[in-house]
């Protein structure tokens, strides 16, 4: 949920997605949902000498589950701000954990 | 729904038909499915598939095929690698 | 702190996790945000060939740096704490 919540608020900002299949797309970050499967606008695919396969699409849905790595826009980001929610998902996870073992498997 | 849309899959395939059904899955129904295939040495190959269902897990990405774009490109001029597959 | 002992507040593998990225975000999937961030990628040149011989092909490394990147948990295989300077 954490990093959900995070990509929201980068909508309509610019990233970059580094894929498992060695692909770099950048594009406008129009949607995210819990899966963290995104939806890009104006893409443009890195190396497109390399990788000119994608040429003819504009706006995309990427699983979540291909993405490698996300290259996020440093001043868009309230890193501190980011820190915090982490301190607070981490305890509310071991709260979890200890109250009820079952969660435990999570 | 008549949009043709492209897409990749995990094994490197680009598949491209018109979108006749989805679920929640994202499992998708393509109607009048090509595969474009990629050759370092001969020209981009459009092979007719017909009726495809593709599983939702093994879709790399998707989106739908902007004419102007596409109609840009020269094909016949394409020599380039097929994409990798995804490895986890 | 000190009336507790630092192994009583390690329980479990995340307790780790958080010493490791006390400064950066993370979840239970280890996904995670990291600044500054510099990635190493060795290569060994994979001619099947070679490898019959015993050899092993051409090393390339390449690093690439990123100011901010989002590092998505499933890939991740081993977590390790920053060397203190």
């Amino acid at each position: 949920m954490l990093f959900h919540s995070f990509f929201s608020t980068l909508i309509g900002k610019k990233i970059t997605l580094h894929l498992k299949n060695d692909v770099s797309i950048e594009g406008t970050l129009t949607s995210i949902d819990q899966f963290l499967n995104v939806k890009l606008e104006d893409i443009k695919v890195h190396n497109a000498d390399k990788y000119p396969h994608l040429l003819f699409l504009k706006n995309i849905f990427v699983r979540g589950s291909v993405i490698r790595y996300v290259d996020l826009p440093f001043e868009e980001v309230d890193t501190a701000l980011l820190q915090d929610a982490t301190r607070r998902e981490a305890q509310l996870l071991k709260q979890k954990s200890m109250g009820d073992p079952k969660t435990l498997a999570v | 729904m008549t949009e043709r849309v492209a897409v990749l899959t995990n094994d490197g395939r680009i598949l491209i038909g018109i979108l006749e059904g989805l679920d929640i899955k994202t499992n998708l129904l393509l109607k009048d499915t090509i595969e474009k295939v990629f050759s370092i040495d001969s020209e981009v190959e459009n092979i007719e598939l017909g009726l495809y269902i593709i599983r939702g897990d093994s879709i790399t990405l998707l989106g739908p095929v902007d004419k102007e774009l596409e109609d840009s490109i020269k094909w016949d001029e394409i020599r380039c690698q097929p994409i990798k597959p995804i490895v986890h | 702190m000190s009336g507790v002992s630092m192994s009583s507040m390690i329980t479990e593998p995340l307790d780790l996790v958080k010493l490791c990225l006390d400064e950066q975000a993370y979840d239970q999937h280890l996904n995670m945000v990291l600044e500054d961030a510099k990635e190493t990628v060795t290569n060994f040149e994979d001619d099947r060939d070679q490898v019959n011989d015993g050899e092993i092909g051409e090393k390339t490394v390449q690093t690439h740096s990123y100011k901010l990147l989002f590092v998505r948990g499933d890939s991740v295989v081993l977590v390790s704490p920053p060397k203190r300077a």
